[in-house]
């Protein structure tokens, strides 16, 4: 036998045995992508909360399904072929319907609203699945939602409806409906909830289209005015405004009044906000099932956010800053005045570092110019704050225990437990306090779980920014739930939930990994000063090795290696730095998830340098902003629909056209450096956004 | 859905035409191409996991990693840049992430070199012949010679390549290779014709 024999063998065996399975490639993919920006948004204390509400106020502006049929039309058609015997709705807010015949094929298919009209688009309007089989035409229709985003949340919902006057039919096609969107979902993030319901033809289509809404979800709507007892004039109408993302989550409160909906809870932030005809934008998400009922409502200005919570029912603001824009045209203040503030802040917390002097201050400005940050150290505590650069108010806090020896800075707050914490520790006086059974109780009422099935519980008692919170945190089956509870009113904050491992195996998450035993509830038996780390370390080796791969770069290859271990808000993060050629790589990983945090790489243009020089007399050519923009853009992945904060700036660095742009989409930030002659990518960054 | 026919680099393309398609797959993934992410996968998808099971000596471990290969070149491919080692690339991350999982499985006291198989009980397409010869790759050879090995059968690295993706001398790669391919041939002989 022969080499050539041996090789041709051995690559049709691996060929044969190695996993082809594309699909799962792309689910998981699609999965990474959400858990990475999770992991991410969680990493940096300070924009921790803001990150995770962007995250689902963009998941949550559509995320519900409902899908309906309805059958009995029949008859009076062309036939038995083409006779709709059941109509099938598919609901993303915005609906779908499907006109299914006998034969259970498609006959017609109707977008209700303008999202389902882009989401048929590249399906001919729906034409393509006139003729199909149901199942393959929701098929379809599941996959676009999955691929648009619809379905990767937790409180994504899907309203299945079954209308059709042969009830053992509908019973029959609802059932098959739903288990095939919950298995199909149970591949995807096994986030969404299936709801469904099956009932004979009514009036219904009719009040539907009055309306211009599914069928389905003018089922709901009847449903829930009858089970909540409205009965207020109109409230179809009025209810037929609501999402279903609103409408599932007042069906379950019970509540038999009509909330304000998105538009008007947003009308009632930007007028108390002062923000009225200043052409901001607004994020809304209800929280229906919150307590009190709301709607949090997030101003987009030209000079940062604000978040509001209004009365879901009053249209009463319950939170937010007032007068956003009055504030704006004011003098600055100076850094001393500042810093000032936030010595203030601190005094009032911690009364025995009153008489303290800050060391070690830092003071900058944000890049908006609209806030100071501050850091200083005092009393062996290092402080940070966020001044408003205008008022003085304190935007955001934070205080971290300076490690006197071993590596790193652990993050703990000053424990504000009075009895526990050693005389010298600052305590931060909280005015009430709920308590760590009450915080228990309120994440198991809304995770709906009995606290006998709960596993791995752990309470942490927190400050975030100055408010006093529980993030609570268990596992029931191989469910793991993080909840923060307000710890004055018992509202859940935030909470999230992700499937781990298999049920019943002992194997811990790799994001969260369990270091306590799983019967230790109170993490007050720690002394309030231990500052040892208490997540896994992947070790340096392989935070080197997460970058390398994340660069693509073998280790060979780069010079100038760097690694340093390091604590950021309690977060075991290794900064990595390398050299490939001209190129300047800096990774900050997740060092107890290798996930990768941020990144950035500077240089490798050298030899375009050369070319552009040698090339002779072109330095001036210059593609100019739109094509540099979109060039940024292609890059980045992102439409320019999405874009906000745009900046662009001209540069002519030593004779050669550069472009800066930057630009947020979600919750990130990029920066691009574009060449003028060229446009390829200088340099790129993607960071949190502030 | 896609469906991927099984395609697989053989020995028989030129090679630098071979890494140029490599190359632009990977930029048309980066920008969200999943048809050209598709064509990418079926490539070399035999390389990956290749390289992944000549680390982790496990079909299971392999077939995850080299499943993580593709996510990860899906997630962080649009930040490529083309130097004309596409295949390089890939194996480097599969090599990383099969290292980053031999030593999670090291820590957790997992590994036990008796267990190892090289290929899953129940995958459909091998053959029997499959089997034996994997199986021997498996158990006569060394951990380097595994390695050289199974990336030259299957990536269509050359030699010089591979001694730089597996950092170690080109003779090295030369030598074992050679000293491989002799012992594949004397425990296969009698066995197949």
């Amino acid at each position: 036998m022969n080499e050539n024999r041996i090789n041709e063998m051995l690559d049709s065996a691996l060929s044969h045995a190695a996993p082809d399975d594309l699909e799962n490639v792309f689910l998981r993919a699609e999965k990474e992508k959400e858990k990475g920006s999770e992991i991410e948004v969680t990493e940096t204390k300070t924009k921790k909360k803001f990150g995770k509400w962007q995250t689902w106020q963009r998941v949550l502006v559509a995320a519900c399904l409902v899908l309906v049929v309805i059958g009995g039309v029949g008859g009076i058609l062309l036939g038995q072929a083409n006779a709709v015997v059941s109509v099938v709705s598919l609901d993303v807010n915005p609906g779908i319907e499907l006109s299914i015949n006998r034969g259970e094929k498609v006959i017609s298919c109707r977008a209700v609203n303008a999202d389902a009209e882009k989401l048929l688009s590249d399906m001919g309007g729906g034409r393509d699945l006139e003729g199909v089989k149901l199942d393959v035409a929701v098929n379809a229709l599941v996959g676009a939602l999955v691929r648009a985003g619809y379905l990767n949340d937790i409180s994504s919902a899907i309203l299945v409806s079954v209308e059709d006057d042969d009830e053992t039919r509908a019973t029959r096609i609802q059932q098959e409906l739903v288990d095939y969107i919950d298995g199909a979902l149970k591949g995807e993030s096994g986030q969404a909830s299936v709801f469904s319901h099956s009932t004979t033809r009514s009036d219904v289509e009719a009040i539907a289209r009055d309306n211009n809404i599914s069928t389905g979800k003018a089922t709901l709507i009847n449903e829930i005015i009858k089970n909540n007892g409205i009965t207020d004039e109109g409230a179809f109408e009025k209810l037929s405004l609501l999402t279903v993302k609103e409408l599932v989550e007042l069906k379950r409160t019970g509540d038999s009044r009509i909330p304000i909906g998105s538009e008007l809870a947003a009308s009632a932030a930007i007028e108390y906000a002062g923000a009225a005809g200043n052409g901001v934008r607004t994020d809304v998400d209800p929280e229906l099932d919150d307590v009190p009922p709301c709607y949090e409502v997030e101003i987009i200005t030209d000079n940062g956010k604000y978040e509001y919570t209004v009365d879901a029912y009053t249209g009463e603001v319950l939170t937010g800053a007032r007068d956003i824009f009055a504030s704006a045209p004011k003098e600055k203040l100076t850094e001393d005045e500042a810093l000032a503030a936030a010595k203030a802040h601190m005094a009032a917390r911690f009364p025995e570092l009153a008489g303290s002097t800050p060391e070690s201050v830092v003071i900058r400005t944000d890049d908006k110019d609209s806030e100071y940050e501050i850091e200083f150290i005092c009393g062996g505590y290092k402080f940070e704050y966020d001044i408003d650069i205008y008022t003085a108010s304190v935007l955001d806090w934070d205080v971290e225990k300076i490690n006197a020896g071993g590596n790193g800075s652990g993050s703990v707050m000053p424990s504000p437990s009075e009895t526990t914490a050693p005389p010298t520790s600052p305590t931060p006086a909280p005015s009430t306090d709920i308590g760590e059974d009450a915080a228990k109780a309120a994440a198991f009422s809304h995770a709906g779980v009995k606290e006998a099935d709960v596993t791995s519980l752990r309470v942490v008692r927190d400050y975030d920014n100055g408010r006093l919170e529980y993030d609570v945190e268990f596992r029931v089956g191989n469910i793991e739930y993080e909840y923060e509870i307000n710890g004055e009113t018992g509202v859940v904050i935030s909470y999230d939930r992700e499937t781990v491992g298999q049920a019943g195996t002992t194997t811990p998450p790799a994001t969260k990994p369990e270091t306590e035993p799983p019967t230790t509830t109170k993490p007050e038996t720690e002394p309030p000063t231990t500052t040892k780390p208490t997540v896994s370390d992947i070790g340096a080796e392989s935070a080197k090795a997460a970058a390398f791969a994340h660069a693509g770069v073998g280790e060979n290859e780069v010079s100038n290696l760097k690694v340093e271990r390091d604590y950021d808000d309690g977060i075991l993060e290794y900064e990595v730095e390398f050299r490939v050629g001209n190129a300047k790589y800096e990774y900050k990983i997740n060092g107890s998830t290798g996930a990768v945090i941020s990144y950035d790489v500077e240089g490798d243009h050298h030899d375009d340098d050369h070319d552009h020089n040698s090339a002779g007399g072109n330095a001036s050519a210059d593609i100019g902003a739109e094509k540099a923009k979109a060039a940024a853009f292609s890059h980045a992945g992102v439409s320019e629909a999405d874009v906000r904060a745009l900046k662009v700036e001209r540069e002519n660095e030593h004779g050669r056209i550069e472009y800066e742009i930057e630009f947020k989409v979600g919750a990130y930030e990029y920066e691009y450096t574009i060449d003028g002659a060229t446009g390829k990518v200088l340099s790129h960054e993607k960071d949190h956004d502030d | 859905m896609l469906i991927i026919s099984g395609l697989t680099v053989s020995g028989t393309h030129d090679p630098e035409e071979d890494k140029q398609t490599l190359d632009d797959l990977i930029v048309r993934t980066g920008k969200g191409d999943r048809e050209a992410f598709a064509e990418l996968y079926g490539r070399t998808r035999a390389a990956v996991y290749a390289m992944a099971l000549s680390y982790l000596k496990n079909a299971e471990d392999a077939e995850d990693a080299a499943q993580d290969t593709f996510v990860k070149i899906l997630t962080s491919s649009g930040a490529y840049v083309p130097k004309g080692t596409p295949m390089a690339w890939i194996l480097t991350i599969t090599r990383n992430l099969s290292l980053m999982r031999m030593r999670r499985r090291m820590r957790e006291g997992e590994l036990s070199p008796e267990e190892w198989d090289a290929i899953p009980e129940d995958a459909p397409r091998v053959t029997s012949e499959d089997r034996l010869v994997l199986g021997e790759a498996m158990r006569s050879l060394t951990d380097e010679e595994r390695r050289i090995v199974l990336l030259h059968a299957s990536s269509g690295l050359k030699h010089r390549e591979t001694a730089k993706l597996l950092e170690l001398p080109l003779s090295t790669v030369l030598s074992k290779y050679n000293r491989a391919i002799k012992k594949l041939q004397s425990v296969l002989k009698g066995e197949l014709v």
